[in-house]
C-alpha cells in the first residue's frame, strides 16, 4: 500500500540517499557511457547524469547538454534491470560425462544481487512484473532469486520522451507498484514517498521534511500533464484478436522490406525472455559463462549448460531438424509483434509491452511498432484467443537428474528404444515427454513410449547430434533426464467411443503407451483402430508388439508403407488412403501423431468421414529448450507446445495449423 | 547452421587426424590456431597433427584426415588442384577465415583487370600464374563448415574442434553481430553515434569487436543468413551516406559474398 | 461372369452414373477372379485392358536399377482404377500383381473409349471421375516424395 504522506527531499540530500542505500546495497543508477544513459554503479550524486537530455527518435538516440535536472531530462536508455535478473549469458549447471559412461550435474545457484536500483521508471517496474509472471508460470526460480533482495528507488516521469507511450499501456508514468521509494523531481527538490516497508526504513534515515500543502495536487496535475505529453500513443484494446486475425495483412510484407531481422528490438525490450542454450565442453580450464560479472569456472573436460538471450528474429529460434519454420523476415516480425502485444495476453494475462519505446529507438532502421500497430488496426479479421493461465509449475530449475540406461533395443536402422531407470519420471501420463541430455552434447525432447518393469522407455530416431548420441548409448551408461512435461492424450475423453489412432513414422512412439492402455482395457475402449504409415516395412516400429495386440478382438491394425519389395503383402501408399468407413467408424474419436503434412491430410480425410475437429487430437512439435514455458521457443500463437501441448484438440489449433511461421 | 554440420569427427578412441592447409591468404588465421597454446597442448591428447606447415616439421603422411582446416582463397590453378587433393582425403572440411569462406581481400581485385593489377603488384607478371578471379573454397569443392572472420575468432576455432570431439553441433550461431553486441551490453554505435555499422547483416562470431571499440562493424565475418543488405543500405543513404561510400562499406573484406556483393554493385 | 450394377457402382469411376448408363457398361465389362501372385500386366507391355478393383488387393511395382529389383509404390483396393494408361494407348509403366485374391472388372480400352464417345455426358462423367482419382493419387505421390516420415517424427 502506498503511503499517502508525501515528503520533500532537498536536492542536496541526494548524496545522503545514495550513501544510505550503499550501506546495505550496491547502488546502480543512470550513468553516461558511450553516448547513452545506461545502468552503472553509483557512489555519489555527482555520478548521476545531471544536466543531460536524450533526444530520441526512431533509430536514433543522442545525448545533449540541457538544463540542470538529475533525472527529469531523460527517460530510459538501451539498458534495463533485466540484464541483472535474467543475464544475457548464464550457466545453469555444470556437468560431467566420464569415460565410464557415468554423468553428473551440479546446479549453479543464482545469488541475490542486493542491488538498489536508483532511477528506474514506472515502465521498468512494470517490465519486472511482466518478467516475473513469465518465469513464475514456468517455475524458473533464478530471475526472482536474483532480485529478491533488491531495492527499487523509482522516479516518476514528469517529462516523458518522444518514444514513450506508457500512458497507452497503463504502465506509467507514475511509479508506485513494485517500488520501495518513489521520487518525483522538481526544480529545487524531490517529492519522495515510500510504498514499502523497506522503503520506509530508508526514508526514516533521510533528511526529509513533510511536503508543502498542495504537493499532492501538484503531483496529480504533473502526472496528468505527463500522460498528455507522451511522444507516442497506441490503442491497445483488442490487439491480440486483431493481430492474430490479420496474418495476411499487407503491412507485414511492407515492414519485412525494411526489417533487418537483427534482433536489436527484442534484446533491448525489458520483457522479451526468449533464450537458447549451449553445451560447451572446456578443452582446458576456462571460465565458460559469466554470471553478473563473474565467470563460472569449469575444469578441463567438464561441460556446462549455458543459457543465453535469443530472439524470434534469429533463424535458429524456430529451427527443427531439417530447417527453420520461420525462414522469412515477414514471419519473424509477425511472430514478434503478435506475441509482444497479442498472444502474450493469452499466455500471461498481460500485454508484453510496457510502452517504454526502447525497441523504436534502438532499431537500426527505425521501425516503430506504434506505427505498425496503427496500420494493422486498419484491416479486417479477428481471432478469438483462449485464456490459458493455470497453476504455475513447481520449482523447475532446469537441472537434469541422473538416470541409468538399463536396456537398449534396436527397432530399425536409425531408431533405438532406450530403457531408462529414473524416479523422476514416475507418474507420467501417455503422450507426455521428457528432456534427455548428455553433458557436452545437448538436450532433446523425447516422448515417453512406455514403461516396463519400472523402467521408462524412449524410442529415439537418430537425426542430429543429440539424438544420434542418445542412440549410441549402451546398457549401464548414464544420461540426464528432466520431466515428465506437457499434456498427453485425453484418455478419459476417448473412453466409450471407437478410437482411431493415426500414426506416421516415429510418431508411433508417443502413441504407444496410450495404445497399450486401450488394448489392455476393452471395457473402456471398445473399438480401437491403429492406422500406421511408415517409410518401408523395415521402418515399421514395434512390429512384434503390435502383432500381440491383435489378440484383442477390439483392436484392428491397418499398416501402410511408402514403398516395399514385392514380397510385402500389405498396403502401399499414404496413410490417408486407409481411412474409410471401416477404419473410421461412426462416432469415432481420433488421435494423431506424425509429421504436420501427414496430420493435415489426415484431418481433412477424417472431416470427410464425419469426424469434427473437436473429436480429433493432434500432437505438435516445435523447437524446445526449457520444456517449461520460459524459453519462448516452442510458441504456436498463444500456446507453448511444451506446456499447453504437445497434444492439442484440433479445434484449438486449427486457425494456426499450417500457417507459415507458426 | 552450415551444411553437414553434425556428426563427430572422432573415431572410437583413436586420435583425430588434423590437417591445416593454406591457399592465398595472410597466415593470420593459422596463427590464431597457434595462439591457442594451452588448448593445443590439451588437444594433443585427442588430436594428431598430420599436416600443418607452420606448426610441425614432420612430413605429411598423405593419409586420410578427420578434420581439415583450409585457409585462404583460390587464386591459381595449382591451388585449385591442391585443394581438390586435400578434399579427396578429408572427412570434414572446414574453411577458416574470410578469405577461404568468401574470397576475402583477394576478392577485391575481382572486377578489375587482373593483368593490370599484376603489373602493379608484381615486377614480372609473366611468372605469376593466376586465375582470373580469387574465389572462395566452396566454389571448387564441397565445404562442411565455415569459420568466418578476418582473422577467425580463437573461441570459435576451439568450439569447432571441441564440438567435433564431443560429437555435437558447433555452437556457432548464424545470427547478427547485434545479438552479441547487445548481450555484452554495448551501446549501439549506429543509433547513439550515427556510425555506419554492418552488424545487423553480418554473421556473429567476433564478439562485436568493432562496436566495442566504438566503431561500426566492417562485416568481416560475412553476411548472416538472409542478410537484408539492401534495407541497411537504404538506411545508410537515408542518413546521408553517399552512394560511393556505401559501396565501399559493403566491399571490404567479404565483398565477394553474394549478399554483400549485390549491395556494393548497386 | 456377369457384372451387376452394384459392382459397377463400387467403382469411383462410375459412381455418378444412372441405371441406363450402367447397363451399357455392364455389356462391355467382364468380371474376373484372380489369385495371389497373378500378374495382370507387366511393365513395358503394350497397352491392354483397363480394370476396376472390386475386392482384394493389387500392387503396382516398378523395376529400378536396370531391372534387378522391383519397388512397389502403391496398392489398389476396392473401387479403384487400374491400368488407366491403356486409355491413352501407352505401354504399361508398372507391373500389376495380385497380393490378395482379387475380383476385378475388366474393360477393353477401346470399348470404354467408344462408349464415352457415343454419349458425351457419360464420357464426361467417367473422365471427370478418372481425373479426380488421378489427382488424388498425384497428391499422395507428392506427399510421399516429401519423404514425410524420413526427416522428422
Ligand atoms: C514433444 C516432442 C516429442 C518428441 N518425441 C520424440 C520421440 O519420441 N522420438 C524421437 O526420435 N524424436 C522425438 N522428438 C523430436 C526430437 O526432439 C528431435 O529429433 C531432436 O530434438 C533433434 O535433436 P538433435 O540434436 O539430434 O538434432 P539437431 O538438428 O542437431 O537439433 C539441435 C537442437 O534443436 C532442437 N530441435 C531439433 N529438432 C527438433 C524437433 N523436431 N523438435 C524439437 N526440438 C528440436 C533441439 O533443441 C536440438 O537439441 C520429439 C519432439 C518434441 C517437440
Ligand atoms: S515492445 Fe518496445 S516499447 Fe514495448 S516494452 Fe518492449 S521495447 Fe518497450
Ligand atoms: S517470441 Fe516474444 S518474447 Fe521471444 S523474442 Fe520474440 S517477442 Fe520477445
Ligand atoms: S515509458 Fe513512461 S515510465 Fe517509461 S520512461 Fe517513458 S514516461 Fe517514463
Ligand atoms: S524491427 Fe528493427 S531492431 Fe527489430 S529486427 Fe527488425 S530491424 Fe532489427
Ligand atoms: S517455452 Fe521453452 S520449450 Fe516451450
Amino acid at each position: 500500500m502506498s503511503d499517502p504522506v508525501l515528503r520533500r527531499l532537498p536536492k542536496a540530500a541526494l548524496g545522503a540517499l545514495i550513501a544510505r542505500l550503499g550501506q546495505t546495497h550496491t547502488v546502480r543508477g543512470p550513468r553516461v557511457r558511450d553516448g547513452a544513459i545506461v545502468f552503472g554503479e553509483v557512489e555519489a550524486a555527482e555520478d548521476l547524469p545531471r544536466g543531460w537530455t536524450d533526444a530520441q527518435g526512431p533509430g536514433r538516440y543522442r545525448l545533449e547538454r540541457e538544463g540542470e535536472a538529475v533525472f527529469e531530462g531523460y527517460v530510459v536508455g538501451p539498458d534495463s534491470p533485466k540484464r541483472a535478473h535474467f543475464p544475457a549469458r548464464e550457466v545453469l549447471y555444470t556437468a560431467e560425462r566420464r569415460a565410464d559412461g557415468k554423468v553428473g550435474f551440479a546446479p549453479v545457484e543464482a545469488t541475490p544481487g542486493r542491488t538498489a536500483w536508483l532511477g528506474v521508471r514506472a515502465c521498468d517496474l512494470a517490465a519486472e512484473r511482466v518478467r516475473g509472471a513469465v518465469f513464475e508460470a514456468g517455475g524458473e526460480p533464478r530471475p526472482a532469486a536474483r532480485g529478491r533482495e533488491d531495492l527499487r528507488v523509482a522516479v516518476s516521469c514528469t517529462k516523458p520522451g518522444e518514444l514513450c507511450f506508457c500512458a497507452s499501456t497503463g504502465t506509467g508514468p507514475r511509479a508506485g507498484e513494485g517500488a520501495d521509494l518513489v521520487l518525483t523531481e522538481r526544480e529545487d527538490d524531490f517529492l519522495i514517498e515510500a510504498p514499502s516497508e523497506a522503503g520506509k526504513a530508508v526514508l526514516a534515515d533521510l533528511p526529509v521534511e513533510p511536503a508543502e500543502e498542495g504537493a499532492e495536487a501538484w503531483l496529480d496535475a504533473a502526472m496528468e500533464a505527463a500522460e498528455g505529453a507522451m511522444g507516442r500513443a497506441v490503442e491497445m484494446d483488442g490487439l491480440p484478436e486483431k493481430l492474430l486475425g490479420r496474418l495476411d495483412h499487407p503491412r507485414w510484407d511492407e515492414v519485412a522490406e525494411r526489417c533487418l531481422a537483427c534482433g536489436n528490438c527484442t534484446s533491448v525490450c525489458p520483457t522479451c525472455f526468449c533464450s537458447t542454450t549451449e553445451s560447451p565442453v572446456a578443452i582446458s580450464a576456462t571460465g565458460i559463462g559469466t554470471v553478473e560479472g563473474g565467470a563460472v569456472e569449469v575444469g578441463a573436460g567438464e561441460a556446462a549448460q549455458v543459457r543465453l538471450w535469443d530472439s524470434c528474429f534469429t533463424e535458429e529460434h524456430a529451427y527443427m531438424h531439417g530447417g527453420t519454420l520461420r525462414p522469412t523476415v515477414k514471419a519473424r516480425y509477425r511472430q514478434w509483434l503478435t506475441h509482444k502485444v497479442g498472444s502474450w495476453v493469452a499466455q500471461f494475462g498481460t500485454s508484453g509491452c510496457v510502452g517504454c519505446g526502447r525497441c523504436i529507438a534502438w532499431c537500426p532502421v527505425g521501425i516503430d511498432l506504434t506505427e505498425e500497430i496503427a496500420a494493422l488496426r486498419e484491416g479486417e479479421g479477428e481471432l478469438a484467443l483462449p485464456v490459458l493461465r493455470e497453476a504455475p509449475l513447481e520449482d523447475e530449475d532446469l537441472v537434469p537428474s541422473v538416470a541409468e540406461v538399463v536396456g537398449v533395443r534396436r527397432e530399425s536402422a536409425d531408431v533405438v528404444t532406450l530403457r531408462v531407470k529414473s524416479e523422476r519420471l514416475a507418474g507420467f501420463g501417455p503422450g507426455q515427454f521428457t528432456q534427455l541430455s548428455l553433458p557436452g552434447v545437448g538436450e532433446a525432447p523425447i516422448s515417453i513410449s512406455g514403461e516396463e518393469a519400472g523402467a521408462i522407455e524412449h524410442t529415439i530416431r537418430g537425426v542430429g547430434a543429440v539424438t544420434k548420441a542418445l542412440c549410441a548409448l549402451e546398457e549401464g551408461d548414464e544420461l540426464g533426464v528432466r520431466g515428465p512435461y506437457g499434456r498427453g492424450w485425453p484418455m478419459e475423453a476417448l473412453e466409450g467411443a471407437p478410437v482411431v489412432v493415426v500414426a506416421g513414422g516415429i510418431g508411433l512412439a508417443p502413441l504407444r503407451d496410450a495404445l497399450r492402455k486401450m488394448v489392455g482395457s476393452p471395457a473402456s475402449y471398445p473399438e480401437v483402430h491403429l492406422v500406421y504409415g511408415a517409410r518401408t516395412p523395415d521402418d515399421v516400429l514395434y512390429a512384434q508388439e503390435m502383432l500381440g495386440w491383435l489378440g484383442g478382438p477390439h483392436f484392428r491394425l491397418h499398416v501402410t508403407v511408402d514403398r516395399a519389395a514385392p514380397s510385402w503383402r500389405g498396403h502401399i501408399g499414404v496413410v490417408t488412403r486407409l481411412l474409410d468407413e471401416e477404419s473410421v467408424p461412426e462416432g469415432a474419436r481420433a488421435i494423431l501423431c506424425g509429421p504436420e503434412i501427414m496430420m493435415r491430410f489426415t484431418v481433412e480425410a477424417l472431416g470427410k468421414l464425419g469426424v469434427p475437429d473437436e473429436r480429433i487430437w493432434v500432437t505438435m512439435e516445435r523447437h524446445m529448450e526449457c520444456a517449461t514455458g520460459t524459453c519462448g521457443r516452442c510458441q504456436l500463437g498463444p500456446y507453448f507446445v511444451c506446456r499447453d501441448g504437445p497434444v492439442f484438440r484440433f479445434d484449438q489449433v486449427r486457425a494456426l495449423f499450417g500457417q507459415e511461421g507458426f | 547452421m552450415g551444411a553437414g554440420s553434425e556428426g563427430s569427427a572422432s573415431g572410437a578412441g583413436a586420435k583425430v587426424r588434423l590437417g591445416v592447409f593454406k591457399l592465398a591468404s595472410c597466415d593470420g588465421c593459422q596463427l590464431q590456431l597457434l595462439s591457442c597454446e594451452d588448448e593445443l597442448l590439451a588437444l594433443t591428447e585427442h588430436v594428431e597433427i598430420v599436416s600443418f606447415a607452420e606448426a610441425t616439421s614432420r612430413p605429411d603422411d598423405g593419409g586420410p584426415l578427420d578434420l581439415t582446416l583450409v585457409e585462404g582463397s583460390v587464386s591459381t590453378e595449382a591451388q585449385r588442384e591442391h585443394l581438390q587433393e586435400v578434399r579427396a582425403r578429408s572427412r570434414f572440411l572446414v574453411t577458416i577465415g574470410a578469405c577461404a569462406t568468401a574470397g576475402g581481400i583477394q576478392a577485391l581485385r575481382n572486377g578489375r583487370d587482373v593483368g593490370e593489377l599484376l603489373r602493379v603488384v608484381y615486377a614480372q607478371p609473366a611468372y605469376v600464374d593466376t586465375l582470373a578471379e580469387s574465389t572462395p573454397v566452396a566454389d571448387h569443392v564441397p565445404v562442411d563448415f565455415s569459420l568466418r572472420g578476418c582473422p577467425i575468432d580463437k573461441g570459435q576455432l576451439l568450439e569447432l574442434i571441441g564440438a567435433l570431439l564431443a560429437g555435437r553441433k558447433p555452437a556457432i550461431r548464424d545470427e547478427s553481430v547485434c545479438m552479441e553486441c547487445k548481450r555484452s551490453g554495448q551501446v549501439c554505435v549506429m543509433v547513439a553515434k550515427g556510425e555506419a555499422c554492418l552488424g545487423p547483416v553480418t554473421h556473429a562470431g567476433c564478439g562485436a569487436l568493432c562496436p566495442t571499440f566504438g566503431r561500426g562493424c566492417y562485416g568481416c565475418f560475412g553476411p548472416k543468413e538472409g542478410a537484408q543488405v539492401a534495407a541497411l543500405g537504404a538506411r545508410f543513404e537515408a542518413e546521408g551516406m553517399d552512394a560511393e561510400t556505401r559501396r565501399r562499406r559493403f566491399k571490404l573484406f567479404t565483398g565477394w559474398a553474394p549478399a554483400f556483393r549485390e549491395e556494393s554493385e548497386r | 461372369m456377369s457384372v451387376t450394377h452394384d459392382e459397377l457402382r463400387e467403382a469411383t469411376l462410375f459412381a455418378s452414373l444412372g441405371q441406363e448408363d450402367l447397363d451399357g457398361l455392364a455389356r462391355i465389362a467382364t468380371a474376373e477372379e484372380r489369385g495371389a501372385g497373378d500378374v495382370l500386366f507387366a511393365e513395358g507391355d503394350p497397352p491392354g485392358d483397363v480394370y476396376v478393383v472390386v475386392g482384394g488387393r493389387v500392387t503396382l511395382c516398378m523395376a529400378i536399377d536396370g531391372g534387378e529389383g522391383e519397388t512397389c509404390f502403391l496398392t489398389l483396393r476396392r473401387g479403384e482404377l487400374l491400368g488407366w494408361t491403356a486409355l491413352l494407348r501407352r505401354e504399361r509403366v508398372a507391373t500389376a500383381r495380385v497380393v490378395q485374391p482379387a475380383r476385378l472388372l475388366r474393360f477393353g480400352a477401346s470399348d470404354l473409349l467408344e462408349l464415352c464417345e457415343e454419349d458425351h455426358d457419360v464420357g464426361y462423367a467417367i473422365m471427370r471421375a478418372a481425373f479426380e482419382e488421378l489427382a488424388d493419387r498425384l497428391q499422395h505421390t507428392r506427399v510421399q516424395l516429401l519423404d514425410m516420415y524420413g526427416t522428422k517424427g
